[in-house]
């Protein structure tokens, strides 16, 4: 569904990921593990247009996105779920699932898929009117994953969605995750936690400096030897 | 010296200026004009009501004109270029300001107000230095309807002739100071200023020592010429 | 009292038209971090425009202010497809030197187009006042402060209710995460240059046959609405609409019981004293546009 090969990308001068390739097949849950400026971020940048590739390709549904806008890249059905959640903070909770439907014109079935996405995140629906600056850091993430989903993505790219959350709320949202999963969404997700991240995934890649060292599937990747002790604490 | 002559001519007005108000331009030109007029016509015994001032490039007068209105005087003294007394002239209309409005210092150019302000430019009265539309009426009517048909000639807009005609005093003084002096050497001219006597627009031309001995500036009594706006056309009071 | 009520009318009437400045400003320097120095000019063009509408070509007035407004969105919009575009990611020093070059070629433009004497522009409404009490305004400035609310009121509806507002509001916050929602932040710059320059055109149109024409006329005016929107927080819409009511309302008592020679200093002493209590402006909570 989405391949990348041999994607560099630069910040200026400096390099941040260096020929990368990875895969992403229909239905999969695909995680990017790596330290902290390992290069996932920027990878999930270079798929969804805010920083196109200096080289490299990336081709998704069998058309190749590597130089496209975000917008139409969004619009061929990635949605990306960015770090830190970036709820839009002025605007309300209803304001900011209206961002997330920008591009679609289907009233009808945009009514309906609120309400089916505050049948699964009761609380937003309580605050629907409230500004999103207000909303708790949990409320916060599932209003991110409610924006990024009611634009009907077939593959969702989710950044750090653990970041900055109290444990209950990480079990809450990786579970949310699945559940997107489950219902045929395929997702692509970088996760510093790796090993809730291995453990949910079917498969995975290790990025290292910017360079993908090893990949396998969650429960190869848990066995490797190098991941282990570098990043599941031995 | 405007101001001076402008009181020895207070008889034109019919009812007679009791109370006078002041709007000028923030600059020596605006304030100086306000300073001299208030010390003039309060020699003559006429009451000086508020000062108001505004920067040169002013637009919304509203304020000022509404401080005047309250202040209730009968006649209001404006020393601005023509822009601004359009402004002036519109914006004391639409506050029903009823002063009679006295534009100074000669930069009034009616014809240009009568065009720009329209209706709002009628009851004003206008101090002029020279008042082209009766060249007969100068001191030296020889001299302006001859100025005047020059002008005409070379197709000059007419409205320039109330500021254009300084250029023309101004040339031909220093032509005749360069004359006394014999000689285009500076100190000879500024000397020979002091005797020069010239039949000029605005009437006859010579200079009176004015200020501390040895920095004594020369002034010129002028000619001062007051006229109206009637119906949209100049006319004299 | 008289004189009170007199002066509470006329700042009433002056702030409409400074609130539609400021917002216009406002609304380009929040989203797009320009700092406009074109303002002024856009508000020239938009009095010259009426002129040559109404007076020049006589075409009926109201379908000149109109066309006016228009032709201002038109000319934002060049400006910024031509000079902002290209310069999207330089450094503000450099943008800052294009905008000042843009205010002063379209300043001498206009006096190139029109000469420097000042052009008054017909209007259909009387020159006798309305009467109301001890208050008179001139039916124009009526119309001008009507109209003004009107576009005040239709702008803040854009910003909040539609989803060109929507988007315009989630670029300023977070650019990159608008751009990811779908929004093409490119044609919001350009759509945000050109609302914010025709509301200057509109100010200039409404307020040209009010005053005269000129083309220096923007100066002034510009460097009211930067005050305007100091005092009202960086791209607050609704800050900019009191900040410019505020900033009408002080210069007109402040001229008539302090001094009037201090007029137009009033507006700039106050930005003083906010942001020596208040840095980030008067109702700013924080940064934000609506």
């Amino acid at each position: 569904m989405l391949k990348i090969e041999g994607v560099t990308c630069r910040y200026g001068k400096v390099t941040a990921i260096r020929d990368i390739s990875l895969e992403v097949r229909e239905g999969e849950l695909v995680t990017l593990i790596g330290a902290n400026g390992a290069g996932k971020t920027t990878t999930l940048k270079a798929i969804s247009g805010l920083l196109p590739p200096a080289e490299g390709r990336v081709v998704f549904a069998g058309e190749e996105i590597t130089r496209a806008s975000a917008r139409r890249i969004l619009a061929l059905g990635i949605a990306h779920c960015p770090e830190g959640r970036r709820v839009f903070a002025d605007m309300t909770v209803q304001e900011n699932l209206d961002m997330g439907c920008y591009l679609r014109s289907d009233k009808a079935a945009i009514v309906r898929d609120l309400d089916r996405l505050f049948a699964r995140f009761p609380k937003l629906a309580e605050r629907r009117k409230q500004i999103a600056g207000t909303l708790s850091g949990g409320e916060q993430q599932m209003l991110a994953i409610g924006r990024a989903l009611i634009s009907r993505p077939k593959l969702m790219l989710f950044d750090e969605p653990s970041l900055g959350l109290a444990p209950t709320i990480v079990e809450q949202t990786f579970a949310i995750i699945s559940e997107i999963r489950g219902e045929g969404t395929t997702v692509l997700m970088v996760e510093q936690n790796a090993l809730a991240a291995l453990r949910m995934c079917d498969r995975s890649y290790l990025l290292e400096s910017g360079r993908m060292t090893q990949s396998g599937t969650g429960r190869e990747m848990i066995d490797n030897p190098h991941v282990k002790q570098a990043y599941l604490g031995g | 010296m405007e101001a001076l002559a402008f009181s020895k001519k207070l008889g034109t007005f019919n009812p007679p200026i009791k109370k006078a108000d002041f709007l000028s331009t923030n600059n020596d030109f605006g304030l100086g004009a306000a300073n001299e007029f208030k010390k003039a016509l309060a020699q003559q015994g006429v009451q000086i009501g508020v000062g108001e001032v505004m920067a040169p490039e002013a637009t919304d007068l509203s304020a000022q004109i509404a401080k005047i209105k309250a202040s209730g005087g009968d006649t209001l003294f404006v020393t601005t270029g023509v822009e601004q007394i359009t402004l002036i002239l519109k914006q004391a209309k639409e506050q029903r300001l009823t002063a009679r409005i006295i534009t100074t210092g000669g930069s009034s150019s009616p014809d240009q107000l009568i065009q720009q302000a329209g209706a709002a430019a009628d009851g004003s009265y206008h101090l002029l230095f020279f008042a082209p539309w009766y060249p007969e009426a100068a001191p030296n009517p020889d001299v302006a309807t001859k100025f005047v048909a020059e002008w005409k000639k070379r197709n000059f807009d007419f409205a320039g002739l109330t500021e254009g005609f300084r250029g023309y005093d101004g040339i031909m003084t220093i032509a005749a100071a360069i004359k006394g002096a014999g000689k285009a050497e500076p100190a000879a001219i500024q000397k020979a200023l002091w005797d020069v006597k010239v039949k000029g627009v605005n009437g006859d031309i010579a200079f009176i020592k004015q200020g501390p001995a040895g920095q004594e500036s020369g002034q010129n009594v002028p000619n001062v010429y007051i006229v109206t706006v009637k119906n949209g056309k100049v006319a004299l009071p | 009292m008289d004189q009170f009520l007199q002066h509470a009318a006329n700042g009433l009437i002056l702030g409409g038209t400074y609130a539609l400045l400021g917002i216009g400003l406002t609304l380009i320097f929040g989203i797009m971090r320009v700092v406009n120095f074109t303002h002024g000019e856009l508000y020239t063009f938009g009095a010259y425009m009426v002129f040559c509408f109404a007076t020049v070509l006589e075409v009926d007035f109201y379908v000149s202010l109109a066309a006016a407004v228009i032709l201002g969105v038109v000319l934002g919009a060049l400006v910024e497809l031509i000079l902002l575009r290209p310069l999207r990611g330089a450094d503000i020093d450099t943008t800052m030197l294009v905008m000042i070059g843009a205010w002063i070629a379209l300043q001498n433009g206009e006096q190139l187009l029109w000469g420097g004497v000042a052009k008054s522009v017909s209007h259909p409404f009387p020159a006798e006042p309305l009467v109301i009490g001890p208050v008179s305004v001139a039916e124009l400035r009526l119309f001008v402060i009507l109209v003004a609310l009107a576009l005040l009121v239709g702008v803040y509806l854009l910003i909040h209710k539609t989803k060109l507002g929507k988007a315009m509001r989630a670029t300023f916050q977070d650019r990159e995460t608008a751009s990811l929602m779908g929004v093409n932040i490119d044609a919001i710059h350009t759509a945000t240059f050109a609302l914010g320059s025709g509301l200057a055109a509109a100010a200039g149109a409404l307020l040209g046959p009010v005053f005269v024409v000129n083309p220096t006329m923007g100066d002034l005016v510009a460097l009211k609405a930067f005050a305007i929107v100091i005092l009202g927080g960086l791209g607050n819409i609704v800050g900019a609409t009191l900040g410019g009511f505020i900033l009408g309302l002080v210069e007109e008592f402040g001229a008539c019981y302090v001094s009037s020679g201090y007029r137009d200093a009033m507006g700039f002493l106050l930005i003083i004293v906010v942001l020596f209590f208040k840095p980030t402006g008067l109702f700013a909570r924080k940064e934000r546009v609506g």
